[in-house]
């Protein structure tokens, strides 16, 4: 079972777009074989939610230093990762350290990343217009991915 | 003989970024010439502006957006502000609502608690900077963390239908109902799970303990039917009892110059919320089997070094586990019925919701006109405890110098593991990842 899990947080406006392409899929379709998860800021519940699954896609506001409502698929492996955990509260455990978490757990479950460029993230429901624009874009760009078979790279 | 006079010393911590978040979590401690200026721990509270957002949304909306405030408490605030609601529009729950509820409750409990003590208490004192060398040196100690962490989370998905922001939740009853037969296999996973229990208290036993202690105030909840995690009145271990109504003659807030945050104080100058004030007001309601734990710990009341807050963490665990299996038990022989919710009995109305998240009291307060929020307000526990954090920094710090002055990380790195061992609720509501990519991605 291939799981797509929307991460982040509806009430600081673009930090929630992974949440509002999950509901999008829902509204439309969702793809077979597919379970689409609102994953929100549980942190290391992610850990559990990949670790049951046959393949991961987590979609996820991430600041890349692009242009507002850009879209690029990467795997954990192409980012730095700088080592740092959760090291005061746990309500820091963020994406970064779940993809570390997965490494360390030595759990093997393929994992791709839909990162979305946000323009503003602060506290206030509801997404720019750039990133409004890029969700019905994530949504096909996930039909695409998951149609293809998950062995193939997404480009 | 000429008399040296030793000069008195001098401290100046200013850690900023603590927690990789601009402007959140600073912990700044000046000692001049021998005296403790400034002892201070700094947070930005997101649930004061949270209380702006949901004026204007209807009642049927709010503990939606609530459950978003945390993604690890998310049932707790569900919890208070579903309270909140019922109370202002005259919504009876049903007893197998409540049964479901304190069943989730306990999930989230257990699930936060095992995070708390395995992932930011046990590194400390084990003397690793973090968990992750804990992978290498201790694989089965931190497989064990999981596997409870991943039951506890498993309990929340059978009640509320899915895992993380209980969306089957609802004002006056729940749009999900957990099966007989996942009920049962529950059940067989948390009896097989006392294991892994006993193994924590018996981790948890080897911990060396900063030896601190500070008479405070402890407030929690209580209920005369159970130890009180889901409702009750708000008790004081001044020997004073009042009603969640009565909120804000309890937190008392107040401005206080070098933070965004408001402090709270009672009848003391400050008070402690979470585990350790739980334990102190309410031990004797305890599972037999979690005062057995909180006896083979050395927890007994009343209990004054907050560092043993992770030590009430892990009997309340126990708690968790055994009162857990004693809901299933009675929702199985009742049989699980698909209630529809209560519906409101008026649209107006004025309800405030107390619950004991995992770090402590939380209340949420609203007033309601046609059905929508008009007023709110959030006091989370972290705000609670500031104070009283402060106020141990400031009695913890001459002790250190006392003992590894001028060992400056030394000292450092012991004040934060007393911030810690409150586990304050710091950046709660965002997570964004940062990402730089490697060369020729």
């Amino acid at each position: 079972m291939i799981r797509v899990l929307g991460v982040g947080n509806p009430l600081m406006g673009d930090d929630g777009v992974g949440i509002a392409v999950i509901e999008y899929l829902w509204r439309e379709t969702v793809p077979q074989g597919v379970e689409v998860v609102d994953a929100g800021t549980g942190g290391l519940d992610l850990v559990h939610l990949i670790e049951e699954a046959d393949a991961a896609v987590i979609v996820d506001a991430v600041e890349m230093g692009a242009a507002p409502g850009t879209l690029k698929w990467f795997r954990p492996q192409d980012v730095k990762q700088n080592g740092e955990l959760c090291h005061l509260s746990l309500h820091e455990t963020r994406l970064g350290a779940v993809l570390q978490w997965l490494a360390w757990l030595n759990i093997r479950t393929p994992v791709w990343i839909l990162g979305i460029q946000p323009a503003a993230v602060r506290l206030g429901a509801g997404l720019s217009l750039p990133v409004q624009r890029a969700v019905p874009q994530a949504a096909q760009l996930i039909h695409e991915f998951v149609g293809a078979g998950v062995s193939a790279s997404p480009t | 003989m000429a008399v040296e006079t030793m000069a008195q010393p001098s401290l100046d911590i200013n850690v900023h970024h603590i927690t990789r978040l601009e402007g959140h979590g600073n912990l700044v401690i000046n000692v001049q010439d021998g005296t403790v200026e400034e002892a201070h721990f700094h947070i930005i509270e997101a649930p004061r502006l949270f209380e702006v957002m949901v004026k204007g949304h209807s009642y049927e909306e709010l503990h939606h957006m609530t459950s978003r405030i945390c993604g690890i408490c998310a049932v707790s605030h569900t919890s208070a502000s579903l309270q909140a609601t019922e109370r202002a529009l005259g919504i009876e729950i049903s007893e197998q609502t409540r049964l479901l509820r304190l069943l989730a409750f306990h999930g989230e409990m257990a699930s936060s608690h095992v995070l708390h003590v395995y992932f930011l208490a046990a590194p400390d004192l084990l003397g690793t900077p973090s968990v992750v060398p804990l992978v290498q040196t201790h694989p089965d100690v931190v497989r064990r963390a999981m596997r409870l962490k991943k039951l506890f989370y498993d309990q929340c998905a059978v009640v509320l239908g899915r895992h993380t922001h209980p969306v089957a939740m609802e004002p006056g009853g729940f749009s999900h109902f957990p099966t007989e037969k996942e009920l049962v296999a529950l059940k067989e996973r948390l009896i097989a799970a006392r294991a892994d229990l006993e193994a924590t208290v018996e981790l948890c036993q080897q911990l060396p303990l900063p030896d601190f202690a500070r008479e405070t105030e402890y407030v929690s909840l209580t209920d005369p039917h159970r130890y009180a995690f889901y409702e009750g009145d708000i008790k004081s271990s001044e020997g004073c009892v009042v009603p969640p109504e009565e909120y804000r003659a309890v937190t008392n807030e107040y401005v206080v110059p070098h933070s965004t945050a408001k402090h709270a104080r009672w009848h003391r100058d400050a008070y402690a919320v979470g585990a350790l004030a739980r334990f102190n007001n309410n031990h004797p309601q305890l599972h037999p089997k979690a005062r057995e734990a909180a006896q083979a710990l050395g927890l007994t009341a009343p209990c004054t070094n907050p560092f043993m807050n992770n030590v009430a963490q892990v009997v309340e665990t126990v708690h968790c586990i055994e009162d857990s299996i004693a809901l299933i038990d009675t929702l199985l022989d009742k049989g699980v019925k698909p209630e529809k919710p209560v519906p409101p009995a008026r649209l107006e109305g004025d309800g405030v919701g107390a619950v004991e998240a995992p770090r402590g009291i939380l209340f949420h307060h609203y007033v309601y006109e046609k059905g929508h929020c008009v007023k709110a307000n959030c006091i989370i526990p972290t705000a609670q405890n500031l104070g009283n954090i402060d106020r141990d920094l400031r009695a913890f710090t001459p002790q250190l110098m006392a003992t590894y002055y001028p060992d400056k990380e030394t000292i450092r790195h012991k004040l934060e593991m007393l911030i810690r061992s409150y586990d304050p609720c710091i950046s709660c509501s965002v997570h964004l990842l940062e990402v730089e990519f490697k060369e020729g991605h």
